[in-house]
């Protein structure tokens, strides 16, 4: 095993292919009563520096559980049950202490609800500044000068004053932003955002979005984003793998997938959106509803609800494989199957 | 501030005067304070002659008015079983109960807070299971039955502290426990199940990903807002113990208290200086709960809005 | 966000088939759940122990708990010197048998613990109602009473009660529902105002319900599981009160039993006969253990989160 890593680091590494960061085979699962509920299903990608992924899917899919689990986030009843987290090669979830390197420092996280994501008791300049305090051994007084700097360029006017203020004071898109603050203050390499507007009134949505953008380009941060919103997705990223199941399903660059998708989930998903350039076409549900994740049908996770279900579907899953475009697709029914 | 401080007086007010006009009805209407205070065989002249200096011959309005139109002067009648005015037999006793009250709700304080957490922390393992059995005994038992085993053990057969009274270190200790025991079963319980939903919390998930210590995570994030609950109960129990418990504790270790004034009160039938005791406990406990309201503004900012 | 989506159309509690099969499959359930919980099995076992004993009480003691007899006074349990197995737990100061006492005073404690729960709990429970439906000034003024009451010092108002008109029985059961009906009606009137927003209430006044109708129909069910909860923690400070309340002479009198009545007989000779005091107060201590057992075991069936969580811990490394 150790050795095997270590060939795999330094084939990597001689390839130029060493990514920032490495999913392999990812799988969560969650023991309740009910059943084992296999939330992540052997999910795998990776982000390069400075570059924007989106995971796309329902709500349920497992896109935000990895997203904590890369973080080591996962909580009882959940556990990471198999696979493995490289960061810049090095394995966060074997062993112990692994991600206390990098949590808050180069991985920082900004959370779906900014209302209850913040310490109701703690001034926001404190939750600021103790991950500084924290990770680079700041004094009191010079976090709270880099908090007043962070929350400038967050957007917040007025930061000698709201400071001091606890989040109560502070409006959704406010705290949002002081989220972000707090994720950036140790300027990290990776940005999970999950979900970071869905709480938030569309207005201000874009504004968070705008913010992210900017900030990326600034900091040539690397940002994996994790949302249900397409619209957020086609505007902000370069790739996008969409999840199903616990599963990616289809993975590839943005342009390419939204333009002409190629597993059935996406195109439904993409049909279940509003598009500002075909604003004749109508919208259509996606008929069924979300896959059992306790008892997981044989075949393709999508057959109970896919239009182009066949024979093969109900029996074999699917490989995730790369097609002429150089996007990979689950589906016996994409043009890069040999079937 | 003083905006909010003047409301609550003015709610605390409210309710001294809900307990005078109890106190006046539990004894003036339901019960003949004559028959509770006379012995069996007063003659019936004395009877009548007591009425007339109770002022018992009057009629209800005139009574009450009398009544309120004393206490207003701070007059709260003189003791039958004393023969001094009942407010300064209540008023020598405070500190006593003070002591006994507050010493043992700290140690209910220091008893419960690493124990609640512990019992978080541990949720589900046998050594939650066993902080929870424990804390379901200690508010179980009742309190003077736990004081009379202690002295019969710590007492009489160990002889290793007094039995009862006042006097040295040594008498506080076995009192105080006992007021603690129960307050602080019921604390750590509140304390455990607030603190596994605060652990819950979406800020705690925040704070675990900014990389702190774990230390920090749950001494410093989590427990803080696990704390409220237990401010609210911790009041709580002040005031119980102030109004409620302080007479059994304090007369099953013969503490010179308010609790034990009112027992004795009770034994002798003097109905003037136990109400003088019951109208003391609810002024007292009505300036606990404003103090604690100001407490509870400056832990949670929150509240400051209101 | 519409907040529309989020509230229930259907009632959350489940009402399937007829009474009797639902009693049924509801006690098979509850027995499979104290097996799988074995403290919650103990407060079971406790508090129908003390059922049985209460209900039994005159096949199951070995004497009269009021006969006196002057040659056997003081006798210590039967595994001291000088005890005798037909006195297994000792006798008192006037002969009587302590085991006795003991198993009749438990009539006592049910007695007062269930008609303080089942009086406090309908009079707060009305008033919770009233308050929530009506909402509004009504609530106001209510809520007001009822954090007026809170405040006061309530075993001393209990005692000036007791003192003037008497201790007995009865009188300890209105003084101890005066002081406990609050507590119910915070409970109800909270769950009320969470309950009043939820669609199938807004449904069934749509419908025409009339508000009488509205609430026993549709919303009373909904609150019986807290109720439930709160009526067994309130039976077991009942219980205490009652103790503590018979203890300080002013609750049950001789030549009634009550258990805190026989600890504070036994206490002028605790230091020679420390039995007299140990067992009556074993007997409380047993009996609140238990019905608390039994409440936070019920509390913890009856919330889906609780029991998820229980169940992952029994997940080897999951944690």
């Amino acid at each position: 095993m150790g050795v095997e890593t270590a060939i795999e680091t330094a084939r990597a590494s001689f390839n130029g292919a060493n990514h920032l960061l490495e999913i392999d085979d990812l799988n969560v699962r969650f023991y309740t009563e009910r059943g084992v509920v296999q939330a992540v299903r052997g999910i795998s990608f990776y982000v390069d520096q400075g570059e924007t992924i989106a995971l796309v899917g329902e709500s349920g899919s497992g896109k935000s559980v990895t997203a904590q689990a890369v973080l080591g986030l996962v909580d009882a009843p959940g556990r990471i049950t198999g696979g493995e987290i490289r960061w810049k090669g090095e394995s966060l979830s074997a062993g112990h202490g692994g991600w206390d390197k990098v949590r808050g420092k180069s991985i920082s996280m900004v959370f779906q609800d900014p209302m209850t994501s913040l310490n109701p008791l703690m001034t926001v300049g404190r939750q600021i500044g103790e991950t500084m305090r924290r990770h680079l051994g700041y004094s009191r007084s010079a976090a709270r000068r880099r908090t007043l700097e962070l929350l400038g360029l967050v957007g917040i006017s007025a930061p000698g004053e709201r400071v001091d203020q606890y989040p109560h004071e502070f409006s959704g898109g406010m705290r949002q932003r002081i989220m972000i603050a707090a994720a950036l203050a140790c300027e990290p390499e990776l940005l999970i955002a999950d979900e970071p507007t869905t709480a938030l009134d569309t207005t201000i949505q874009a504004q968070i979005l705008e913010l992210i953008a900017d900030i990326q380009t600034q900091m040539s941060l690397a940002v994996l984003l994790i949302t249900h919103d397409l619209g957020v997705v086609a505007g902000l990223c370069e790739r996008v793998a969409v999840v199903y199941a616990g599963k990616i399903v289809e993975t590839g660059s943005v342009d390419n997938v939204f333009a002409l998708p190629s597993h059935p989930y996406t195109t439904a998903l993409l049909g279940s959106v509003p598009r500002l350039d075909m604003p004749r076409m109508s919208l259509k549900p996606i008929e069924g509803s979300p896959a059992d994740m306790v008892n997981a049908p044989p075949g393709c996770p999508f057959h109970p609800r896919c239009p182009k279900v066949t024979e093969i579907c109900i029996t074999d899953e699917p490989p995730l494989a790369r097609d002429l475009r150089g996007r990979e697709v689950a589906c016996w029914h994409a043009d890069n199957q040999p079937a | 501030m003083t905006r909010f401080l003047l409301k609550r007086l003015r709610q605390g007010f409210l309710v001294v005067l809900g307990v005078t006009v109890a106190v006046f009805i539990a004894t003036r209407m339901v019960g003949d304070p004559a028959r509770v205070m006379l012995p069996l065989n007063a003659t019936p002249e004395e009877r009548t002659h007591f009425r007339d200096e109770l002022g018992l011959n009057d009629p209800l309005p005139a009574q009450f008015s009398s009544y309120m139109q004393g206490l207003a002067r701070g007059d709260f009648g003189e003791s039958i079983w004393q023969r001094r005015p009942a407010i300064g037999v209540v008023i020598e006793r405070i500190p006593r109960t003070f002591q006994l009250v507050f010493g043992g709700m700290a140690l209910a304080v220091l008893l419960s807070i690493p124990l609640g957490l512990i019992a978080a922390i541990a949720a589900g393992r046998w050594v939650d299971k066993l902080t929870v059995f424990f804390s379901l005994l200690g508010l179980s038992i009742p309190q003077f039955w736990l004081g009379l085993m202690l002295i019969i053990f710590f007492g009489a057969q160990l002889g290793w502290l007094p039995t009862s009274g006042v006097g040295t270190w040594k008498h506080m200790i076995l009192p105080m426990v006992v007021v603690a025991l129960p307050a602080a079963g019921r604390m750590a319980m509140i304390l455990r199940s607030s603190m596994i939903d605060e652990l819950k919390q979406p800020y705690v998930r925040t704070a675990r990903a900014k990389g702190l210590s774990r230390r920090r995570v749950i001494g410093t994030h989590a427990l803080r807002n696990a704390l409220t609950p237990v401010i609210t109960l911790g009041a709580w129990e002040l005031i119980r113990a102030l109004a409620g418990y302080s007479v059994i504790v304090e007369t099953v270790f013969a503490w010179p208290g308010l609790g034990y004034l009112a027992k004795q009160a009770l034994d002798q039938h003097d109905l003037v200086l136990l109400q003088a005791v019951v109208l003391v406990v609810a002024v007292l406990v009505t300036v606990i709960n404003v103090a604690v309201d100001v407490v509870y503004r400056a832990v949670d900012p929150r509240t400051r809005l209101v | 966000m519409d907040q529309a989506v989020e509230k229930p159309l259907v009632p959350p509690r489940y009402v399937g088939p007829g009474p009797l099969r639902r009693t049924a499959r509801g006690i098979r359930w509850l027995a499979r759940e104290a097996w799988k919980d074995k403290v919650g099995l103990l407060g079971l076992l406790v508090v129908g122990g003390l059922l049985f004993v209460a209900i039994a009480a005159p096949l199951v003691a070995p004497h009269d708990p009021t006969a006196q007899s002057l040659e056997t006074r003081l006798m210590p349990p039967f595994w001291l010197d000088g005890g005798s197995l037909s006195y297994p737990l000792g006798t008192d100061a006037l002969g009587r048998d302590i085991l006795s006492r003991v198993i009749f005073g438990s009539r006592t404690s049910l007695l007062i613990g269930v008609s303080v729960v089942l009086v406090a709990g309908a009079f707060g429970t009305l008033i919770g109602l009233w308050a929530g439906y009506k909402g509004g000034r009504t609530d106001s003024v209510l809520m007001r009473i009822v954090d007026t009451q809170v405040s006061f010092p309530g075993l001393l108002i209990a005692l000036l009660i007791l003192a003037v008109i008497g201790a007995s029985a009865q009188t300890v059961i209105i003084a101890l529902s005066i002081n406990g009906w609050m507590v119910y009606a915070r409970l109800v009137r909270g769950l009320m105002l969470s309950l009043r927003e939820s669609l199938y209430v807004e449904a069934a006044e749509v419908i025409g319900c009339k508000p009488r109708r509205v609430i026993f129909r549709h919303m009373l069910p909904n609150l019986s599981s807290p109720l439930l909860t709160l009526g067994i923690l309130e039976f077991a400070r009942i219980i205490l009160a009652e103790a503590g309340l018979s203890f300080l002479g002013f609750g049950i009198q001789p030549p009634a039993t009550s258990w805190g009545l026989d600890v504070s007989f036994g206490r002028d000779y605790m230091f020679a006969a420390w039995w007299l005091v140990a067992f009556p107060g074993m007997a409380i201590s047993v009996t609140v253990l238990g019905v608390n057992l039994l409440a936070s075991w019920l509390r913890i069936i009856a919330d889906p989160q609780e029991r998820d969580k229980r169940f992952a811990r029994g997940v080897p490394g999951g944690g």
